[in-house]
């Protein structure tokens, strides 16, 4: 019975005993195979910097600001006609600020408006404060993420302002 | 032999030297300690940023080689930049000098001035940048390796652009968030 246990492990051992892949051992017959391992390295690819191309575009700027009318006296009725509140105007387009993204990363632009000294009473605001653009990878040149803002400004603007005066200025933060 | 009045005179004048001695004495020592406070301690303004475009033409600016590139359209009135940078700037305290790349395409429609500030203290200041022209190296400000210790500092690059026929600055500028690393 040993030797019977003995032989059957013997066997089943010589079974698991993998024969060595070598084509030292070469094809002596027709239809006789050989075979060899096939081995893989792998090397890392040299990492790409981000480098970072945004283009601003912005309007004049130019901002009127018609202060309040009191319109005409009406006796008969007791009140002005006409009257219209103050109030800021600027050509079509003027207060629009456009950012665009060419990077290889994501961009993301705030706009803010600060008020020159003397002109504190005016403050400024944009639609779109905060414009996060996708990176620019995986799309044509002509077609880069972009967005943009207008900016509105409310406060009175002090009689004496000379035209042209600059009153403010716009900052772009670029940040990702 | 001085008699009583003389030695009383001789006195007089010896302790009126000595006053006079210490007076001056006083006097140079207070000329040396505000010397000494002007030259080194002497805490220096931010530099002023220039409401019309510096003439001169900075100096480390070389060309990008991008002459061929069409320029940005513009708004009536407005202005239309293009800006490539990265956010990595090295400063080297004994080179008195700092490594970066901006570059001020010549797509652009305006000329720019950069400046680096850390904590509300400018670092380096540029001169004019013209569209076609980048920069890799820019030289530190007067003072500025006083106020810096090795190690890395969150900074802002702040761009200003200029128009290219007046000179004027234009109501729009930026900031980039910039990552310093400072060396000895």
């Amino acid at each position: 019975m040993k030797k019977l246990l003995v032989i059957i492990l013997t066997l089943a051992m010589l079974c698991t005993l993998s024969v060595a892949a070598s084509a030292a051992s070469p094809i002596t017959s027709a239809g006789g195979t050989d075979q060899a391992d096939v081995t893989g390295t792998y090397v890392p690819g040299s990492a790409t910097d981000t480098i970072y191309r945004v283009d601003i575009t912005w309007g004049s700027m130019e901002f009127t600001y018609t202060d309040a009318a009191e319109g005409t006296w009406n006796p008969q009725e007791h009140k002005y006609d006409g009257a219209t509140d103050a109030a800021w105007t600027c050509a079509d387009g003027a207060n629009k600020v456009t950012v665009t993204n060419h990077s290889n990363a994501a961009v993301k632009a705030t706009l803010s408006y600060s008020a020159a000294t003397g002109f504190e009473a005016v403050s400024g605001s944009f639609d779109n404060a905060t414009i996060t653009l996708a990176t620019a990878v995986g799309t044509a040149k002509d077609n880069a993420p972009t967005g943009s803002a207008v900016l509105t400004l409310t406060g009175a603007l002090p009689k004496n302002t000379t035209a042209g005066t600059t009153i403010g200025s716009v900052t772009v933060t670029l940040g990702n | 032999m001085k008699s009583e009045k003389e030695n009383k005179e001789q006195n007089g004048n010896d302790r009126r030297m000595l006053v006079i001695l210490l007076i001056l004495l006083l006097i140079t020592l207070v000329a040396v300690a505000i010397s000494v406070w002007a030259i080194w301690f002497r805490g220096k303004g931010p530099v002023l940023t220039p409401d019309y475009a510096p003439k001169d033409i900075e100096a480390n600016a070389e060309p990008i080689g991008d002459e061929s590139d069409k320029k940005l359209e513009q708004p009536e009135g407005g202005g239309a930049v293009s800006l490539t940078y990265s956010k990595e700037v090295s400063i080297s305290i004994s080179e008195k000098s700092a490594t970066l790349l901006f570059a001020n395409p010549t797509r652009s429609n305006q000329d720019m001035v950069i400046c680096l500030v850390i904590d509300d203290v400018i670092i380096l200041q540029s001169g004019r940048l013209t569209p076609g022209n980048k920069v890799t190296r820019l030289n530190l400000a007067d003072g500025a390796c006083d106020r810096l210790a090795e190690g890395g500092y969150d900074g802002k690059l702040i761009v200003y652009y200029y128009d290219r026929t007046t000179g004027e600055r234009a109501m729009v500028n930026t900031e980039i968030a910039v990552c310093v690393t400072v060396v000895r």
